[in-house]
């Protein structure tokens, strides 16, 4: 594979090759400021530079963590207890009115589904507080494309 | 079972459950309603289940509370049945006070009001209104010394004033901090008249009796209303229940000892001051 020409050497970034002038293909810093505006991240990225390879960007990981997909996934799926609580009481005083011959169970499963429910509502406030902290990042792009 | 409406009040109760709550932040606000309502169910079913079993009053609140363009969340008032509940409580296990009775025809008492009992003379007006016999027993209380040297200007004079015609001058009357506390208890022990009851009066005036009901002062936020609240729970209504009655004994045996001094002001001043004189530290 020919890595560079006149003037010219090959870099290759999240798989598409770009051909950069010697001027600024050799000087890292130069490199980083030529692709920072295709990704703000790639201000601090590395750079690899091996013999007869093209010289590759590769963006630095987030810190562990905080990045906005790992805050997704550890976000609860399910649905929000004090809703869902809510929701089986109100179906049920539908149907029965005020249940109090068992208003003590009542209370007591009320006060677990209140103290569930704001339990849940905070861990989805951290959730969306790291997300909307996060900064904007392009995804990836896979080889080829 | 399930429920056919019987009552306009019921029907509009089973409307008002086809709402749909979505947001977490307005189910929590239905479940603290829904949490109070079967809290205060339980509790009268608990504590006064012969009332409960013979009671005609609705569980349901009021049709015309739907109408009136007044009420914010109709939601957010007791129904008659919690208010028969909340007057069982005031009437038979522990007092609250007008205040929090009032409130809760307008709006839920999430929690079981403390209202203080005791002698808050350090409110304001509060030593004016006095009585006597307290107003006597003032400079013997740690709090009622500070208050008369540190706090209020001329303390001691107003005292003067205030007891010139029976003879008791401040400037006679021994700092507490003079007081052997140990003696002056033995001494009150070995007493037949109400004076026996010092020690527990001066506790009363210093809040110091370690009962929630006597000790607790209202601050300016909750004047008038209470000074503490505890959850709606059968515990908290039999602590309150259980200190209340101690507490009712603390005040009777204190009543009595400031009505014996005021029988005879001039009299029993000058013995309560003997024996004051005579619980001195020894040096």
């Amino acid at each position: 594979m020919t890595t560079s020409t006149t003037n010219k050497r090959l870099v290759i970034y999240e798989g598409q090759q770009h051909w950069l002038p010697d001027a600024i293909a050799l000087d890292d810093q130069l490199l980083r400021d030529a692709f920072t505006p295709l990704c703000a991240e790639l201000a601090n990225a590395e750079i690899e530079r091996k013999e007869g390879e093209p010289i590759r960007i590769i963006k630095k990981p987030g810190r562990k963590g905080i990045s906005p997909l790992e805050s997704l996934i550890a976000a609860p799926e399910e649905v929000n207890p004090a809703v869902q609580m809510c929701y089986q009481l109100r179906q049920h005083q539908l149907m029965n009115g005020i249940d109090w011959r068992n208003a003590e169970q009542w209370a007591a499963q009320i006060e677990e589904a209140i103290a569930a429910g704001t339990t849940f509502t905070q861990a989805v406030n951290h959730s969306l507080k790291a997300l909307t902290s996060c900064k904007p990042a392009s995804s990836s792009i896979p080889e080829g494309f | 079972m399930s429920l056919v409406p019987s009552t306009p009040a019921e029907a509009i109760y089973s409307l008002r459950q086809c709402q749909l709550t979505i947001t977490p932040l307005k189910a929590l606000d239905y479940l603290e309603v829904q949490l109070n309502t079967y809290q205060l169910l339980a509790l009268y079913q608990h504590f006064f289940s012969s009332e409960w079993s013979t009671s005609q009053t609705s569980l349901y609140l009021p049709v015309n509370h739907e109408g009136n363009s007044k009420t914010v969340s109709s939601e957010n008032c007791h129904s008659p049945r919690e208010l028969e509940f909340i007057t069982l409580v005031y009437t038979h296990l522990f007092p609250m006070s007008f205040w929090a009775v009032e409130s809760a025809q307008e709006e839920r008492l999430q929690a079981i009001p403390i209202t203080s009992m005791g002698v808050d003379w350090q409110i304001e007006e509060g030593i004016e209104n006095l009585r006597m016999g307290w107003k006597l027993l003032l400079p013997l209380s740690k709090e009622g010394r500070y208050w008369l040297d540190d706090v209020e200007p001329e303390g001691g004079e107003w005292f003067d004033s205030e007891f010139e015609t029976h003879h008791v001058s401040y400037k006679h009357i021994h700092h507490p901090d003079r007081i052997d506390n140990k003696r002056l208890r033995r001494l009150c022990c070995e007493l037949t008249t109400p004076l026996q009851f010092l020690p527990l009066a001066l506790k009363l005036l210093d809040h110091e009796t370690e009962n929630l009901w006597l000790d607790e002062s209202p601050d300016e936020m909750n004047y008038g209303l209470y000074a503490s609240s505890l959850p709606w729970s059968k515990s908290s209504i039999n602590l309150l229940h259980r200190k209340w009655k101690q507490a009712s004994r603390i005040l009777d045996a204190a009543y009595l000892l400031i009505e014996w001094l005021e029988t005879d002001m001039k009299t029993h001043a000058q013995l309560l001051l003997q024996l004051w004189t005579r619980a001195l530290k020894r040096t």
